[in-house]
């Protein structure tokens, strides 16, 4: 389900957006400098008055720590679900909350405070205590931070599954990453600019990193006919140079 | 820095979060400590930085100091999480704090303030509150905060955390800047790249060194992998520029 918002003000960076909505189910990217607000963005949105009644809002902030605010892991998890002093919910929910834990490698901190666990850690209970809601809105403010291969692996998973029914917005400065999970999205710097992420990365992406991601830069520029995100794909980028060769008659080896 | 049988322990925890672990960290070295989350890195980071103590072991220098008796400031540590070890009301307050502890001069803390703020780029945000700086913009305030401390060794736990390719390319360059000045180096986190630029890797794992590390891949295998795909093998030290050529020959249009 698409979200319709309307107008969001984002004081600190100074800009706003009018007619701003997010699309229906999938992953959509946003990518900008440091300080051009897409934290704020991200925070305005789950503001009070934004959101229609009923819909599903799940934030985690680019500093999870500061969303953790139970006793305990468990607590974290589960405190939307408790009901009066007792604390009791519904077994189903427990069960849902183990699952879920255990997912996130996180089964063996059930007791502990959510302070005392790693970043990576931190991140992934923000991650986890935020998927038990099932949110029909995913806001991930540079959700990868923090988090090790083996998690990062995982959280692209869960991205793939989430990305079936609910809309999922994501922030990062990895535009490898980015490429690959995100086909459409917005760029931000003094306001929402709309694109391909791949158009995008080729005309804000900045001095590159990688040499294959030079590579494709340098190749744009010459207007060779190669799709601005293949790069970030190894198997779609090899695809397109070696189709470019074949059609000007320099057959490469074909591995 | 010479790590002897060194343990950390939490309250409450069953098995030390750290060791016992020894390590040797040569003068001007830079080493890359990577492994999984709640290794133990960031507990790392802490006992070095000296504001969490030992539980056993010891940590001395070259010369057989003990780490309570080093000189302050002896160490700056850059935090994983960058407001946790900020303190100052505004962005040049923050820089100038430890100047400002380890200058003899108002003059030095002024001038040391002030070529950190130019060096990352924050002249204009030197009056601004701390916390209405993005993320990304904090964790280069605590970068440059540390780059003002001008400490013998530098501790860098997730540098490049949340920064954009400008942030990222002025870490760079002050990295560059650090190992060319045979500074001491530790970078701790996850990005391979951390691999090509530190003399040595190191995996911790549970707080102990992990025996095999296995295999970590390193991002130009990813290049490597592409230019021996497409052009077959003995072509892998092609430039980008001679590759770019072979595949659509001529001058950039822009």
């Amino acid at each position: 389900m698409a979200w319709p918002v309307g107008t969001i003000k984002v004081p600190l960076a100074g800009w706003q957006v009018t007619d701003w909505s997010l699309p229906g189910p999938g992953i959509w990217g946003l990518a900008g400098p440091n300080g051009s607000g897409k934290s704020q963005f991200f925070s305005q949105l789950v503001a009070w008055g934004n959101k229609p009644q009923g819909l599903r809002v799940g934030l985690v902030m680019q500093n999870p720590r500061l969303q953790l605010t139970e006793a305990t892991v468990w607590d974290q998890m589960t405190w939307p679900f408790q009901r009066g002093w007792s604390g009791r919910m519904k077994p189903a929910v427990a069960t849902r909350a183990e699952q879920i834990l255990a997912e996130w490698h996180l089964e063996n901190y059930r007791t502990s405070a959510p302070w005392e666990l790693s970043g990576g850690m931190q991140r992934r209970l923000a991650l986890a205590s935020m998927e038990i809601l099932a949110p029909e809105v995913y806001l991930l403010d540079e959700p990868l931070e923090g988090l090790d291969l083996e998690h990062r692996v995982l959280l692209d998973t869960k991205l793939d599954q989430w990305s079936k029914t609910a809309s999922v917005l994501v922030s990062s400065h990895v535009w490898q990453w980015l490429l690959v999970h995100t086909e459409w999205g917005w760029w931000c710097d003094q306001g929402l600019t709309w694109g391909r992420m791949g158009e995008i990365w080729y005309q804000h992406g900045l001095s590159p990193e990688l040499p294959l991601e030079a590579l494709w830069r340098r190749l744009l520029d010459k207007g060779a006919p190669v799709t601005p995100e293949a790069w970030a794909n190894l198997e779609r980028a090899r695809n397109e140079v070696i189709c470019i060769c074949q059609n000007s008659h320099q057959i490469p080896s074909i591995p | 820095m010479i790590l002897d049988r060194v343990v950390v322990s939490y309250p409450a925890q069953l098995h030390p979060a750290l060791g016992p672990l020894d390590l040797t960290i040569r003068e001007g070295e830079c080493v890359f400590i990577t492994g999984p989350n709640g290794s133990g890195k960031t507990t790392l980071a802490r006992v070095l930085s000296g504001v969490m103590q030992l539980t056993s072991g010891r940590i001395t220098n070259g010369a057989g100091e003990d780490i309570a008796d080093w000189a302050p400031g002896y160490v700056g540590w850059v935090q994983q999480n960058p407001i946790g070890q900020m303190v100052g009301t505004t962005v040049a307050e923050d820089i100038s704090l430890g100047p400002r502890w380890l200058s003899s001069t108002l003059d030095q803390v002024r001038r040391k303030t002030s070529a950190a703020l130019t060096e990352f780029r924050l002249e204009s945000k030197g009056n601004q509150s701390i916390h209405a700086l993005s993320g990304g913009w904090q964790h280069q305030v605590a970068l440059a905060a540390v780059w003002a401390q001008d400490p013998g060794i530098i501790i860098l736990d997730e540098p490049d955390t949340m920064l954009d390719r400008h942030g990222l390319g002025r870490l760079m360059r002050w990295i560059q800047h650090l190992r060319q000045r045979g500074s001491t180096l530790l970078i701790l986190g996850h990005n391979p790249r951390w691999m090509v630029v530190a003399d040595r890797t190191a995996v911790l794992d549970h707080g102990v060194w992990a025996h095999d590390p296995g295999p970590i891949p390193i991002p130009d295998q990813e290049w490597v992998s592409f230019v021996d795909g497409v052009f077959g093998d003995n072509t892998r030290n092609l430039s980008v520029c001679e590759v770019s050529e072979r595949i659509w020959p001529g001058q950039s249009a822009r």
